[in-house]
């Protein structure tokens, strides 16, 4: 290999790599101006958005009250994402018949241990629970938890689930983990050792 | 003939290693947010940079797996992509050694989600390789 070429080829290759990487700069920050998903750019995380006591602390009467209440507050807030709640919210809702959980993890995990009343959809496996997907009810809290503290298959599920056109989505931040640390019911194959 | 094998051999690679990161990009650009959430789960940027990231490196992807096939600007694509390709290799390892349980980040637009571990590590390894292979022919040609 002849060092003098691959030094200059080098050079060439830094001065095209700074060309490139301004030229992404300008047009990732320009794309994200107008891109429907666009980032804030900001230090501060955007604080979680908790499902607003208002709609929680209520005993909804019905459920277009239910639906309009997140509208209005979707369009106070500019929302277009799932809420993020946890587990004593998610068992004030299943108490009042008003949420629906969909555990995002594999239908093998779900089968070991899950929380009750809650329905597999697994988020890996999407396109094989398409009929189910596509008919989730419209007039619930669709809540999707998963056992990470990440709750990274909860949240894409839930973003699939808003992509879909569901409005009522929420994801329980404690996930499994959180519903076992609060000392409530599981359910499944392994809930006993899981409860220990 | 030996070298002819091997000049095609590379293109191939290239081409691979283009169209791979042309549709991580893109996957990317489609959904910031979920990508912006995948570099927080790995816990070594700030906020801050974690948003110029998400905003910044799938057109970064997407430009150098371009630049890469058509010609233009090769050799700094090339570098640039074996930059980026150590980059994934330090987060993903990095996040295996703090036992982190979360999804790699690599393509946000597939319901296949990839989460860091071995298999994922093995994956980039072997993309690192060809990258170094690629940029050794690119920077060696006179």
């Amino acid at each position: 290999m002849d060092l003098p070429i691959l030094k200059s080829n080098l050079k060439q290759a830094i001065k095209e790599a700074i060309c490139i990487i301004g030229l992404a700069t300008f047009l990732g920050l320009t794309v994200n101006l107008f891109h429907p998903k666009s980032i804030k750019i900001t230090n501060k995380r955007s604080s979680l958005n908790f499902v607003p006591d208002t709609i929680i602390a209520q005993d909804l009467p019905g459920v277009s009250f239910t639906i309009d209440s997140v509208n209005d507050f979707e369009k106070e807030n500019s929302i277009e994402r799932p809420l993020f709640i946890k587990t004593a919210e998610v068992l004030q809702l299943i108490t009042n018949n008003h949420a629906l959980l969909l555990d995002a993890r594999s239908k093998e995990e779900f089968l070991t241990v899950h929380i009750p009343g809650a329905e597999s959809l697994p988020y890996k496996n999407l396109s094989e629970y398409k009929t189910k997907f596509d008919s989730l009810p419209k007039n619930l809290w669709l809540i999707c938890y998963d056992d990470e503290p990440s709750y990274a298959l909860a949240e894409l599920l839930a973003y699939e689930l808003i992509r879909q056109g569901y409005k009522l989505v929420a994801i329980c931040t404690d996930g499994l983990t959180g519903w076992k640390q609060s000392g409530h019911e599981l359910t499944g194959k392994d809930s006993r050792k899981y409860a220990k | 003939m030996q070298n002819k094998i091997w000049n095609k051999f590379i293109l191939v690679l290239k081409w691979l290693v283009a169209v791979i990161f042309i549709f991580a990009g893109v996957s990317k650009i489609l959904n910031p947010d979920v990508f912006a959430r995948d570099i927080d789960n790995y816990r070594i940027f700030s906020y801050f940079l974690v948003t110029i990231i998400a905003i910044v490196l799938p057109w970064l992807e997407v430009l150098c797996g371009v630049f890469l096939i058509f010609g233009k600007w090769q050799k700094g694509a090339a570098v640039t992509l074996l930059i980026l390709a150590f980059m994934f290799l330090v987060a993903i390892s990095s996040a295996m050694a703090r036992g982190l349980d979360i999804t790699c980040g690599c393509f946000t637009m597939t319901t296949e989600v990839t989460k860091v571990g071995y298999l994922r590590l093995a994956e980039d390894m072997i993309l690192f390789g060809i990258i170094i292979l690629i940029n050794f022919k690119i920077l060696s040609k006179i």
